[in-house]
């Protein structure tokens, strides 16, 4: 192997990623050749800037964001059981109005009479209407 | 590092459990497991798709694309290798779909540039530039390349796992490698000159 394919495989070995092989003959290599001990400093330079990049700073709520997209897959058993239960106790509730409200003595309860609704322009569309209806 | 274990986690799941525990978990619908693992994993995948993309507000959308895909497919996860390597696989194929979607609609353009936002904690102006400069010319390599870079600079990914990431073969993940950082250095030698 020669200097430009040794050269090549600089990139492998300055990752550790040859053979043990490999890695010796190319360790030997860089003894005796400066230009390629200056290219593996080249290289590792690059990988420490690149490295050293600005890393991306991940907004604080981002798991929790994520996270809710996927609660009403996640948990919907326990979401209806719960949805299910307030719609029963919202019906039990109107039941309960309907018996109250037929007990003696309820009566004022009842809705108001068209009467108090009857006061409109004598000449309006809406008097005409009220006037008809509300025979 | 991707297998440091969180700041704070949620639930049952601490520092000992592994990854693959924590997919199984999910593929199970439990939503504790799913943000240790999001917690876990937030950091190295934003950071890979924003320098993969050199588009800093898409960035958390599409890595929240990433982790929903984790989710969706936590299910059918075979362990083999490690999780690290499944997530950068959905994250580089997501990445890679969204590049072609911005061709297709002609998109693609600097949009940190255009938005004229700034780097965080400048420590010096000249460091400043060389970042920016650095970015820019990570942008310019080749798609392969740069991802196989960013996987293996960034992420410590071995060339074997990288193959897999982009399902290449690991001979041509050495030869990405060493054209990534030759252009690499071409480019930046060329910006030094001009």
């Amino acid at each position: 192997m020669d200097h430009d394919e040794f050269r090549t495989r600089l990139s492998a070995y300055n990752d550790g990623e040859l053979p043990a092989d490999l890695m010796k003959r190319i360790s030997l290599h860089l003894e005796s050749c400066s230009s390629c001990r200056k290219e593996i400093e080249e290289l590792s330079r690059i990988d420490c800037l690149v490295r050293d990049l600005p890393q991306f700073d991940v907004s604080e709520q981002f798991a929790s964001q994520v996270s809710a997209l996927i609660m009403p897959v996640a948990d919907s058993h326990p979401i209806s059981l719960a949805s299910y239960a307030r719609r029963g106790f919202a019906e039990f509730l109107e039941l309960a109005e309907v018996i109250f409200e037929m007990l003696p003595g309820h009566e004022h309860r009842k809705t108001a009479v068209l009467d108090e609704f009857s006061d409109f322009p004598p000449l309006s569309l809406s008097n005409a209407y009220f006037q008809v209806i509300g025979r | 590092m991707i297998n440091n274990p969180p700041k704070s986690l949620k639930g049952s799941f601490s520092e000992p459990d592994t990854d693959f525990r924590l997919i199984k978990a999910i593929g199970e619908g439990d939503s504790d497991a799913f943000e240790t693992l999001i917690r876990r994993y937030q950091k190295p995948v934003v950071s890979f798709v924003y320098k993969y993309l050199g588009d800093r507000f898409g960035a958390e959308d599409l890595a929240q694309e990433v982790f929903l895909r984790v989710y969706r497919s936590a299910s059918n996860f075979e362990p083999r290798g490690r999780a690290s390597t499944w997530i950068f696989k959905i994250a580089y194929n997501l990445s890679m779909n969204e590049i072609v979607r911005r061709r297709r609609f002609c998109l693609v353009t600097d949009i940190d540039r255009e938005a004229g936002s700034e780097p965080a904690a400048p420590s010096s102006i000249e460091g400043e530039e060389l970042k920016e400069e650095l970015m820019d010319s990570i942008r310019r390599l080749p798609e392969k390349q740069r991802a196989a870079l960013l996987l293996k600079v960034n992420e410590g990914l071995s060339y074997s796992e990288i193959g897999n990431v982009l399902d290449v073969s690991v001979a041509s993940v050495e030869s990405l490698l060493f054209r990534a950082r030759e252009n690499l250095r071409k480019i930046l030698k060329e910006n030094s000159e001009n």
